[in-house]
């Protein structure tokens, strides 16, 4: 439900090229850190939602961070 | 003129780029200071406060400069990039001619990225610790307008910032100097950014009684030397100049805009926040500086000066000056147009300096009527550009804790 919404912000904000699979890890993506920290924030602030720093790692892929913010009740924004 | 460059390579300006409340281009700005023509105006950012009105820069569009890279980007970094970028592309180095590791960034700054700080701690107050954003710091530290020029055009010599408050532009000039005379560089870019027209400052210096309170016609409040004036206008922006050794800027044959022929500084040790009754120690960098230039009193026609509209600095100021100088010497103030770009400011004012020796106009000091009865005899330009040779320059620059720095420029 929230690749594409990532998928987006991935591309237009924080510059990843080419195509943005679920399966990918942010490492795989060449996210780093700083862009991981801020990433968080941005979609605590965008989507109202806590999203626990152990739950967003370089290791976690797009999947599974959209998965966690759908289970935690997240809203797309309008 | 008593044998300048014998002791030390000569140092030229052969880029220059200003995003100023005068104009985001160097040549709006300079159209903008050779008319007089003030920018002081109602500031959105800080209805409702003591003072209402700033200098802001307009015409500048971070989301269009630097894309999504501006939200990491604090606007005192945004200016000091853009100006680099443009004052590098004015020098026009010859693809490749600049060893990356042998050229400098040294910006001055007062306050650095003070909005970001503002805009963090309310978020931290009103929200919590959770919506604070995690490039505060990077954001937000004093330095990184200098890191961010270094990262943006890929230089690899010394970055730093310097810190003398309102003289930082010109400290920032005068480092740089030294960085080219010692061979450790060969290239600087050197400057001031400024971005602190911001809810807190502003209230802060009004709380000090330091800015003029005219709320009602804000064009009239920065008016140097004046009889009526009250206090500063804040100001912000940036300059960037890209200063190299004579030589290097005529092999590509770039015909520079002036000469940096020395720098004097100086500490008055004396209060927190008011000039030596006396400016005796500003006379003291302004000496120096003549004696590093190699030119003597008489040499000098045109002082561009700190002046920044106060009661008390400009009346210091024009004593010093006429000490110095009698009525010898052309005296302006392009704050009248500009406001107090505080760290910035320096930098402007060099930069306005090296036009000025350019093109041999001299900009009025904006809004000057009359001098104030505490105003020594000196030759204040008003009213209209003098069109005048202006073959050596000095400009002043006095900061908050007795920073005295002063630069002379000359004929390239």
């Amino acid at each position: 439900m929230f690749v594409d919404y990532l998928s987006h912000i991935l591309g237009a904000v924080y510059k990843v090229s080419g195509d943005i699979q679920p399966t990918r890890s942010f490492k795989e993506l060449e996210v780093d850190s700083l862009s991981l920290a801020e990433l968080g924030a941005q979609l605590e602030d965008e989507l109202g939602v806590t999203i626990e720093e152990e739950n967003l790692s370089a290791n976690t892929t797009v999947g599974e961070l959209s998965e966690l913010l759908e289970a935690s009740g997240a809203v797309l924004p309008a | 003129m008593t044998g300048h460059g014998f002791r030390h390579p000569d140092v030229v300006i052969s880029g220059i780029s200003m995003v100023t409340p005068a104009g985001a281009d160097t040549a709006t700005a300079w159209e903008t200071a050779r008319a007089g023509r003030p920018t002081a105006a109602a500031d959105p950012r800080l209805s409702g406060l003591g003072v209402t009105f700033s200098c802001t820069v307009t015409g500048f569009e971070p989301q269009e400069v630097f894309g999504s890279d501006s939200r990491r980007m604090d606007p005192f970094a945004q200016f000091a990039v853009a100006a680099a970028r443009a004052a590098v592309a004015d020098a026009a180095p010859a693809d490749g001619s600049w060893d990356p590791a042998r050229v400098g960034v040294v910006l001055g700054t007062a306050v650095g990225g003070q909005g970001t700080w503002e805009e963090q701690g309310q978020r931290l107050r009103d929200k919590g610790p959770r919506t604070v954003n995690p490039l505060t710091v990077p954001k937000a530290i004093g330095n990184i307008a200098a890191g961010s020029v270094a990262m943006d055009l890929g230089l690899h010599g010394p970055s730093l910032t310097l810190s003398t408050a309102c003289a930082a532009g010109t400290t920032a000039l005068g480092f740089a100097l030294d960085l080219l005379r010692s061979g450790r560089c060969d290239v600087v870019l050197a400057g001031g950014t400024e971005a602190a027209v911001t809810p807190l400052v502003t209230t802060a210096f009004d709380r000090l009684k330091a800015l003029s309170r005219r709320c009602e016609d804000p064009s009239a409040a920065s008016r140097p030397f004046d009889e009526h004036r009250d206090g500063f206008v804040v100001g912000e922006g940036a300059a960037v100049l890209v200063l190299e050794r004579a030589e290097s800027a005529e092999a590509r044959g770039r015909r520079p805009y002036a000469r940096l022929l020395g720098y004097g500084a100086s500490s008055d040790a004396h209060h927190l926040t008011s000039p030596d009754p006396d400016g005796r120690y500003a006379e003291l960098a302004l000496r120096q500086a003549l004696q590093d230039a190699g030119v003597a009193a008489s040499d000098v026609s045109l002082v561009n000066a700190h002046a920044t509209s106060t009661p008390q600095g400009d009346a210091v100021e024009a004593r010093m000056i006429e000490r110095v100088f009698g009525r010898g010497v052309a005296v302006t103030s392009t704050k009248g147009v500009t406001g107090h770009m505080l760290g910035a400011a320096g930098a402007v004012e060099a930069a306005f300096t090296a036009l000025s020796i350019r093109d041999s106009v001299i900009p009025p000091t904006a809004n000057f009527r009359a001098p104030g009865a505490d105003i020594a005899d000196i030759d204040i330009v008003h009213s209209v550009p003098r069109h005048a040779a202006v073959p050596v320059a000095v400009s002043n620059s006095f900061g908050f804790g007795g920073h005295n720095a002063v630069v002379v420029l000359g004929w390239a």
